[in-house]
């Protein structure tokens, strides 16, 4: 199994002129060309000259002893719904094909203050509603372990640039599972901040009060490394989390006889055979490291998919109201205001987005709102209670999916199966808690995935465990090829 | 017939600096069109509102000043509707029945007939704070036949109070009056300047006899307040004493007409979607807060001034004169607290001055309009020790004053007596024909010996009459010598 | 085949979503919608039982208030818009936009 220099690893020696950045950026190049073809992991690259310049930058003001920022040299893609002023932003929809926000988001910012370079904006499924990247109006990205199958969505676009090596890391979005769910199909590692650690001023709102940035790589301390950047309170965006910038880069390795684990039933059954072997594998081996598992149960878990669904349908539904063509590329050619507004609708959106908007607007409406969004609200704080009671002793084991990465096609033509790949991921959006997910093992060449549910503010814990995991596995930097 | 009126005043804060959500201007008069928008007002993909806390405090002053009850915490709610100006297709308002929570709930209003001076009261059953959309221009073929609309978001997100009250008004001049006074009282608390184009606007809901109520909307002026309801209430009485039902309807104020049209009638009940906005967690109202807004509002009461004014003995239309024009009452306080006479002063600044500058076409609302404090005290004092008589006063210094109001006292008061009469001594003397012809009858040399002696004063200001007084007087005693 | 039984709904719904739809549209989109439906009515079911409130803010924090700051003005002519004078220009009674 090949394997890449963690990207912290590269920051530092290039700071100590032991790798040269000029190099570096050369070497991935060279991976987009290889790959990027037959994956279609980026909707858009920055111009590889204006890349060049920079780094030389970089690269001068490293001899020359300059203060440079923690993500010097490093190349960073972006999902395709968190807005660059200097690269479009699409959505993966052709609503906003092509679309340049006048203003970058608040985690680009801070990216571009540590001397980061954006090398691309990442594939996703249109305005993130999807679960393995196939529903982008810019065509599907492939799982660079098998280009046959998908990278899990909708942060498919990003998770695939690092599986082959594409970038260094990446920033991608969760509101169900989207950080996640890429990350358990293309070995790399994502995780789902506390709702409000990381500003969303600038993430084109799905589900504005499940979603989170999210920052994916190739390792742990990857992870950690960039949400030590991007988190912290943000005054743009009032769902922000009144707390300093997080430090979690230099939490030491978990001491595994100090972790109490809450195996929770409802989480960790229902998964193909193979991937419950592997679960079950990770979870004895860590047993005798000395971590102490917890039989636990949570009944109303079996709820939370409809219920984070109806949210989801219902926000997306209001969020996506604004798209009437007026400010965006996708005109309506109509001759009356209605007309003009229906037929750009019609024309900008993809058939998975409009049918979800039909949904929330089903679900907020006078008749059915009791029965469905009220309802689905009132399940949400019995989850959200439930899972702050239990990650307050333990941090809760899952499953990441309850399939291997599927082949493209597999899952599109029931919208249930889609859905239900989510089936592990989404209460952690529901209850508002992080989430981590990394590899445990490989099957036939296809990654699993195991997922860490923490408590509120809990990222630090997470990233220890993390890096405890990826000491017994030996994961940690895998690339494609 | 009885008839029974509610009202729903929209007012623009347009005294908050900033609008609603965002930092652009409050008051968007004077910008060029476009030129006041940013990503959160025009609704950018990925912008998100924050609220101001200017918006808020005097939201809660006037919550104070209408003596509600102020909640704990107020929540922000999303309504739904496709419209050019509305750049989300959602306004951000407080719908109850949503989860919404408004900013005050069953207050009271008390406002004064001032011909009467009768205090009349009005509850008011709620106050939400919103955001105004932009404004919509139509061209050839108005609203119903425009081919385009031509849309200003300079004015979208701009912070609106809508102050919604019981029925319990029972006259058309009823009405008028107490938006009158609830505009002052707005004014005083620093919330909105009423003589601002648009500030304001009012739906009335009227019944006439126990039927059923008709809203009329689009009324923007108080004496439209009193016009549309009386034109309303007519047209109700007709078609109830002709045997008629009046049904439940909405109807459009025609200002330019000066009659209530129908509205077109809607097919579907209006389907909002309303929930809490996922963008604004509910916002607390806190003592500190409490406090402030309760000093606000103290300063701004407009009874106790009104009180104040009464007890130091202004006859009651000089004290609400001063009080409706802001400005002069200012100025009142300050010249009596610096021992200026309170009575004079009243008549002075309420009557004399303020008579002037209507007749100069000068604007009272305009604190350049009136003199400083200082001119103010020294004309009162003057007026007082009589060296003038009050005709000079009134017919010339408050008229030389109210064109330049920043001239000192002594460059516009009129010669003494004393140095008159030299004048006029030297005048007979000179102009022997003219005083013949006088004696003999002719009136009109008696205007030429007048501007005789003007000219022979020179620049300085003078009182004619008193100049042909005195001419007289001096030549009758002359003839008798 | 049996009709769909949301296919009157759809039309409200597309109607208040603003989305036209075309008849296989509504005709695909309408079984997806009934099977999506069915699949969140399940939540009611054990809503009912719950005597909590709804939850519309994960957590209980207060949000902030925005202090006096400078505007972020952008240039409107910066976005896809159709300009006259200044003013954004939308079809509204019989114009038409130019293809962009």
């Amino acid at each position: 199994m090949r394997r890449l220099k963690q990207a912290w690893e590269l920051a530092r020696d290039f700071r100590e002129g032991v790798e040269d950045p000029v190099e570096h950026l050369y070497n991935v190049f060279e991976a987009i060309n290889r790959w990027e073809a037959r994956v279609n992991a980026y909707i858009s690259l920055e111009s590889p000259d204006l890349l060049v310049e920079e780094v030389e930058r970089i690269s001068r003001s490293i001899r020359v002893g300059e203060r440079i920022g923690k993500l010097a040299g490093l190349l960073v893609s972006v999902k395709d719904n968190i807005c660059t002023s200097f690269l479009p932003t699409t959505a993966g929809s052709r609503m906003l094909d092509p679309y340049t926000p006048p203003y970058n988001a608040t985690v680009v910012e801070r990216l571009l203050e540590e001397d980061a370079m954006v090398v691309g904006k990442t594939n996703l499924d249109e305005f993130a509603m999807g679960s393995t990247t196939e529903l982008s109006a810019f065509g599907p990205t492939r799982n660079p372990w098998d280009l046959e199958r998908v990278p899990g969505g909708s942060s498919g676009g990003s998770a695939a640039s690092l599986a082959y090596g594409g970038s260094d890391l990446s920033l991608g979005s969760d509101t169900g599972g989207s950080a996640r769910l890429p990350a358990a199909y293309t070995a790399t590692v994502g995780l789902k901040p506390t709702y409000g650690l990381v500003s969303r001023y600038g993430l084109i709102p799905y589900g504005n009060s499940l979603e989170q940035i999210s920052p994916m790589a190739r390792s742990v301390r990857d992870v950690a490394l960039l949400l030590d950047v991007i988190g912290g309170w943000d005054p743009l965006d009032a769902t922000s989390l009144r707390v300093d910038r997080p430090r979690t880069f230099t939490v030491s390795k978990a001491d595994p006889r100090k972790v109490t684990m809450c195996v929770v039933k409802e989480l960790s059954e229902g998964a193909e055979e193979v991937i419950e072997k592997a679960y079950w594998r990770i979870l004895k081996k860590l047993e005798s490291e000395g971590v102490e598992l917890r039989d636990e149960k949570l009944p109303v878990a079996s709820k939370a998919l409809p219920a984070y669904y109806t949210i989801a349908f219902a926000e997306a539904a209001s969020n996506l109201a604004r798209y009437d063509g007026i400010f965006y590329p996708t005109k309506g050619g109509g001759s009356s205001w209605e007309e003009e507004v229906e037929l750009a609708r019609m024309k900008g959106f993809g058939r998975e987005v409009k049918k979800r908007i039909l949904m929330g607007v089903y679900a907020l409406s006078e008749g059915y709102r009791d029965e469905y969004y009220i309802a689905a609200t009132k399940v949400r704080r019995v989850v959200r209670d439930e899972v702050l009671r239990m990650t307050r002793s333990c941090i809760i084991a899952s499953q990441a999916s309850p399939i291997l990465p599927p082949r493209l096609g597999e899952r599109l033509d029931d919208p249930l199966k889609l859905y239900a790949m989510d089936v592990y991921t989404v209460i952690a959006n529901l209850a508002g808690v992080p989430a981590l997910v990394q590899t445990i093992e490989f099957h036939n060449g296809l990654p699993i995935g195991v997922q860490w549910i923490g408590k509120p503010l809990g990222e630090g814990e997470l990233v220890s465990l993390g890096l405890l995991v990826e000491e017994l596995t030996g994961l940690a930097g895998v690339v494609a090829g | 017939m009885r008839v029974v009126i509610g009202l729903e005043i929209h007012v623009q804060m347009s005294e908050a600096g900033s609008k609603l959500f965002c930092d652009c201007k409050a008051d968007y008069r004077g910008f060029n069109v476009n030129a006041n928008v940013c990503p959160v007002c025009l609704g950018l993909p990925g912008a998100l509102p924050v609220v101001s806390e200017k918006s808020l405090e005097l939201a809660l002053a006037t919550s104070l000043a209408l003596k509600c009850e102020v909640p704990k915490f107020i929540v922000f709610t999303r309504k739904h509707y496709f419209y050019p100006d509305l750049p989300k297709n959602y306004q951000i308002s407080m719908f109850e029945r949503a989860g919404g929570v408004p900013i005050c709930r069953n207050g009271v209003i008390s406002f004064l007939d001032p011909s009467t001076w009768e205090w009349k009261t009005c509850r008011v059953r709620r106050i939400n704070i919103e955001e105004d959309p932009g404004r919509t221009v139509y061209e050839e073929g108005g609203i119903t036949g425009s081919p385009y609309a031509l849309v200003d978001y300079n004015r979208s997100g701009v912070p609106l109070l809508e102050i919604v009250t019981e029925p319990d008004i029972e006259t058309p001049r009823d009405a008028r009056l107490l938006v009158e006074y609830l505009l002052l009282m707005l004014e005083y608390l620093g919330v909105t300047n009423p003589r601002l184009e648009g500030v304001f606007r009012v739906d009335a809901n009227v019944s006439v006899g126990g039927g059923e109520r008709v809203e009329v909307k689009n009324i923007g002026s108080t004496l439209d307040v009193e016009k549309a309801l009386n034109y309303e209430i007519l047209r109700q009485t007709k078609i109830r004493e002709a045997g008629g039902v009046i049904e439940r309807e909405t109807r459009h104020w025609d200002a330019v007409r000066g009659v209530t049209r129908p509205l077109r009638h809607k097919e579907y009940e209006e389907e909002y979607l309303y929930f809490p906005d996922p963008d604004l967690p509910p916002i607390a109202i806190t003592e500190e807060m409490v406090e402030k807004a309760l000093r606000i509002a103290e300063k701004a009461d407009l009874q106790v001034l009104l009180g104040e004014l009464l007890k130091l003995n202004v006859p009651p239309e000089h004290a609400w004169s001063l009080l409706s024009t802001k400005p002069s009452l200012e100025l009142f306080r300050k010249t009596v607290s610096l021992g200026g006479d309170p009575q004079l002063t009243a008549r002075i600044l309420a009557v004399d001055y303020k008579g002037e500058l209507r007749e100069q076409g000068r604007d009272p609302y305009d604190p350049s309009s009136w003199p400083p404090l200082e001119t103010v005290l020294e004309l009162v004092k003057l007026t007082l020790s009589g060296v003038y008589p009050y005709d000079t006063i009134k017919g010339l210094v408050i008229p030389a004053l109210a064109s330049n109001p920043q001239a000192r006292l002594e460059t516009v008061l009129p010669e003494k007596a004393g140095d008159i009469e030299v004048a006029v001594e030297e005048v007979i003397r000179e102009e022997v024909k003219a005083v013949k012809d006088y004696l003999q009858g002719r009136t009109q040399a008696l205007n030429y010996l007048v501007g005789r002696v003007i000219k022979k004063i020179g620049r300085k200001a003078v009182d004619p009459r008193v100049i042909r007084e005195a001419l007289e007087k001096r030549i009758k005693s002359v003839r008798s010598a | 085949m049996v009709e769909c039984r949301y296919y009157s709904v759809m039309e409200k719904l597309a109607s208040l979503a603003k989305i036209k739809l075309s008849e296989e549209e509504v005709e695909s989109l309408c079984r997806d919608l009934e099977r999506t439906a069915e699949f969140l009515r399940t939540v009611s079911e054990i809503s009912r039982e719950l005597e909590v409130n709804p939850l519309y803010y994960v957590w209980d924090q207060w949000g902030p208030l925005r202090e006096p700051g400078e505007p972020r003005t952008i240039d409107i002519a910066s976005l896809h818009v159709s300009l006259k004078e200044g003013y954004v220009r939308v079809p509204w009674r019989g114009g038409k936009l130019e293809e962009a």
